[in-house]
This record gives structure tokens, sequence and C-alpha cells, in this order.
């Protein structure tokens, strides 16, 4: 027969998943409706991403921006996409060339992400470009690095691409000053690395949500990532810089509490574990 | 038409594409004809792809036309909800491109909330494992459970303001030990690779077939 207190160092282990779901609910909402405004610290990471696309990017440029990812990514993925889009187009005199190989949502979300994008002035086949979707990921990238006439005849909305200004003189990837790579899962920066990077040694920018974030430290350390931009906590950080607060800036709040409440629940959980005799739901 | 099942000629097929595309990667700014050669396999499979995407497209119908048909138990309303979005979403796309409002709308509206509900509800399924999982039994355990714990909160702004030396040391968690174990099974996987492309050129794997009958 368990004790009293045995009881409540096994319930501190087993609390019901109900509980810890209606309590995310609460702490997610509350700071939604009533910011708690906490300071965003830049981190290196993403200050370093912001100030390789100033280096990168000086006026007469072409770059090239990759939206790889899909609508559900869109809470961590289309802040750091408006973000990094919007400084891109605060740049004077440079062409901005947008597309997808691996994910057939992404010209739907470079509409979606320059909703909330001021284009500053940018004329639309001018200065900046919605190419689509093109199917084979891995093949499409390197098709388009070797041959771009080649592979690209129209734009997103049927425009032939000799009468897209935006477009003239680019013949392969060597024409492309800087990439930025957005993505969310495979195909993503992976096969960009193998058809884009190495070959052509292109500078590349990266944004991806947190879960990538490890896996793609690697390639920052080796150069071959000039900048990465993790993640909401990222997303949150480029609006910082670019002065201009959005989506992530309102959610960074609710990361705080969220986060707080599971850190809570893992000490209590642990607490329950060792004072309980380190047994668990009462089985040694 | 037994000709189509002989297996020799999808293996010469990816005998020849696999070596010029080789061929191009190492050598292809030395001779012109291998990176032209790669150039057009490259354009090819690019539209062979489009192509794949139709086959999807038909092979997604027949199952649940079939399920339709044969009012599978808990399945069949399922299905024929799946063929109605898609074929109402493919005929508002063909008229008038996915510029058409109502592709726009059900889109940004309906499609986009929902797949990003879906994959938030991950937050309950992470926050109950990371509960449950994170005890410190032993060593391993306890450093899996310290490294968790700094990452969280590294990755929130509460987390510098609790103490400033989180966002620090998650920092060198993510720079050092992180970038170490990574590597090391990047270059595990990166040999896989190599040694399933060998493999593959010298037709000693044959998966990609399918089940020889």
């Amino acid at each position: 027969m368990t004790s009293a207190k045995e009881g409540i160092w096994n319930r501190m282990q087993t609390i019901d998943p109900r509980i810890l779901y209606i309590l995310i609910v609460v702490v997610i909402i509350l700071p939604l409706l009533s910011p708690l405004a906490l300071p965003i610290t830049v981190t290196s990471s993403t200050r370093n991403a912001y100030e390789k696309i100033d280096e990168y990017s000086p006026p007469g440029s072409v770059v090239v921006i990759a939206y790889e990812f899909i609508a559900g990514n869109w809470a961590e993925m289309g802040p750091i996409a408006v973000a990094m889009t919007q400084h891109l187009f605060s740049k004077p005199d440079i062409r901005i060339i947008m597309l997808a190989m691996g994910r057939d949502e992404g010209p739907i979300l470079v509409e979606y992400t320059l909703k909330y994008v001021d284009t500053m002035g940018k004329v639309y086949g001018e200065d900046y470009v919605n190419l689509g979707f093109f199917a084979g990921a891995e093949s499409a990238m390197a098709s388009f690095a070797s041959d771009i006439p080649g592979l690209v005849k129209t734009d997103y909305y049927g425009t032939p691409i000799e009468q897209i200004p935006v477009m003239s003189g680019l013949n392969d990837l060597n024409d492309v000053d800087l990439f930025l790579c957005l993505w969310s899962g495979t195909p993503g920066w992976g096969e960009y690395l193998r058809q884009w990077q190495t070959p052509y040694e292109i500078a590349v920018i990266g944004g991806t949500i947190g879960i990538n974030g490890p896996g793609a430290q690697p390639y920052v350390s080796s150069g071959q990532l000039k900048g990465l931009v993790v993640g909401l906590r990222g997303g949150g950080e480029y609006e910082k810089l670019i002065g201009k607060p959005g989506e992530a800036t309102a959610g960074l709040d609710a990361v705080s509490t969220t986060h707080l409440l599971i850190v809570a629940f893992i000490i209590l959980g642990n607490v329950g574990y060792f004072a309980g005799g380190r047994r668990v739901g009462g089985e040694a | 038409m037994s000709f189509l099942k002989n297996r020799q000629i999808p293996i010469g097929i990816t005998l020849v594409v696999g070596l010029v595309m080789l061929v191009n990667y190492y050598f292809g700014a030395a001779l012109p004809p291998a990176k032209s050669a790669a150039t057009l396999v490259q354009n090819w499979a690019v539209i062979v792809a489009a192509f794949a995407l139709l086959i999807g497209l038909i092979n997604i119908s027949r199952i649940h036309i079939n399920h339709l048909l044969k009012r599978t138990k808990g399945q069949w309303i399922f299905s024929l909800w799946l063929l109605a979005i898609m074929y109402t979403m493919i005929a508002l796309g063909l008229i008038g491109t996915t510029k058409n409002p109502g592709y726009q709308w059900l889109y940004n509206y309906v499609f986009l909330p929902i797949d990003a509900t879906m994959y938030a509800s991950l937050a309950f399924f992470i926050s109950s494992a990371a509960y449950r999982a994170f005890r410190a039994r032993n060593l391993e355990s306890s450093l899996l459970l310290a490294s968790g714990v700094v990452t969280m909160l590294m990755n929130a702004p509460i987390g510098e303001i609790i103490w400033a030396a989180f966002p620090v040391i998650g920092d060198w968690i993510m720079v050092v030990p992180n970038v170490a174990t990574m590597r090391a099974i990047m270059i595990c996987i990166v040999m896989g690779s190599v040694s399933l492309g060998l493999r593959t050129l010298l037709v000693m794997e044959r998966g990609y077939l399918g089940r020889e009958e």
C-alpha cells in the first residue's frame, strides 16, 4: 500500500496530459491578448545573416529567393520570409527573383509574403519577378543553375520571359550574386547545397524552422551558409533589425510562456522522480 | 509489350544518365559536350517530374474512387471529401490560374489555417513528450535534460531575463557539441549515399526498379 506522500510524488510524474494541454492553450492565448513586450535581444547568428545580406546585395546585384516551405509552416517561416524579403526590397537597384523548386506551394506563398511587404516603389517585372514552381526538385535546381533560359520560359502569370526585363542577361547561376534559401524540409537546403552552392560557390543565406536549425549549423560553421535565421525567435530578431515588428514579435511572448510552462512541468516530474525514490508511476 | 518488362532498359538508362551527370559534375568545365548532355538530361528530368505529378493525381483518384465504389467502412466519406476538395481546387486553378479569387480564398482561408493548425498541434505532443521523457535517470539522460532545458530557454526571450548566461550556454551547445555530432552523422550519410550510388551504377542495387516478378 502506498502512503499519501508516495502518492503525491507519483502524481507529480504522471499528470494527465490533458491538464498540460489546457495550460498550454492558456499560456499561448494570454500573452497574445495581453502582450508582455519582453525585450528581444538579437543573436549573433541573425545579425550575421542581416549583415551578409547587406554585404552581398550592393546596387546592381541579382538575388534569388527560394520559398521552399509549406502553408503549415507559415507561423514559423512567414515572419522570416516577410522580414528577409522586406530587407531585400529596401535595397536600391537590385533585381529580385522569387521561385520554388521543391514545394509547389512556393509561388502562392510568395504572393502571400508580398502582401506583408512594402515593395518600396519596386515594379513587378522590372525589379522583381515570381517565376513560379518548377517540378523536379534537385533536377530543376541543376537545370536552372546551368541554363536559366533553357528552363524558364514564362513567369508565374504566363508572361514570356523575354518580356520580363528583370530576367534579361541571366544565363546561369554565375550571374546571380546572392541566394536566399527559405526552407522547412526536403527538398530544401540540402539539395541547393549540392546543386548550387558547392558547384557554383554562390553566397547563400538561410532561413528555416527551429527543428532544422541544429542540422544546418555545421554549414554555417563551414561558411557554406553565410548566415542563418532560425525559427520564430530568428524571425522576431530580424523584424527588430529591419525596424518592422510583425507576427514573430507578437508570438515570442507566447513562446516564452510556453517554454516556461514546459520547463516547470519537467522540474515537477523530476522532483517527483527523485523524492519518490526514483520510481516512475509507483514502479521501481 | 514484353519489352517494357525488360529490366535491362531502365538499368541502361540509369547507367547512361548516372555517368553523364557524374562526368559533368567533375569534368564539365573541361568537357563542353558533357555539360551540354547533362543540361539536356536535367531539362528532361524536369519534364518527366511534371508528368509524375499527373500520375500522382491519377493514382490518388483511382485509390479513392475505388473506396467510394466499394463504400469502404470508415473511409468512403473521407475519400469523397478528398476528391471533392481536390477537384474543386484543380477546377478553380484551371479557370484563371491560381490567381482565381476562389482559389486564393480556399488557399488563404481554408488550406493555410488548417495546415498551420495541424503543424501547431505538435506543440501539445512535444510538450507532453518532454514532460515524460526528460527525467534525470542517468548521466546521458541528465545531459539530454540539461541541454534541452537550456536550448528551450535560449530560444525564448524570457530565458535571458531569468539568467543572462542561457543564450551563451545555448549558443555553445549549438555551435560546439551539436556541430560536432551533426558532422559525424552527415559524414556517415554521405558515405552511405556514395556507396548506394556506386551500387546503383554497378547494377548491384535494383530496389528503385520495384519488385521482381
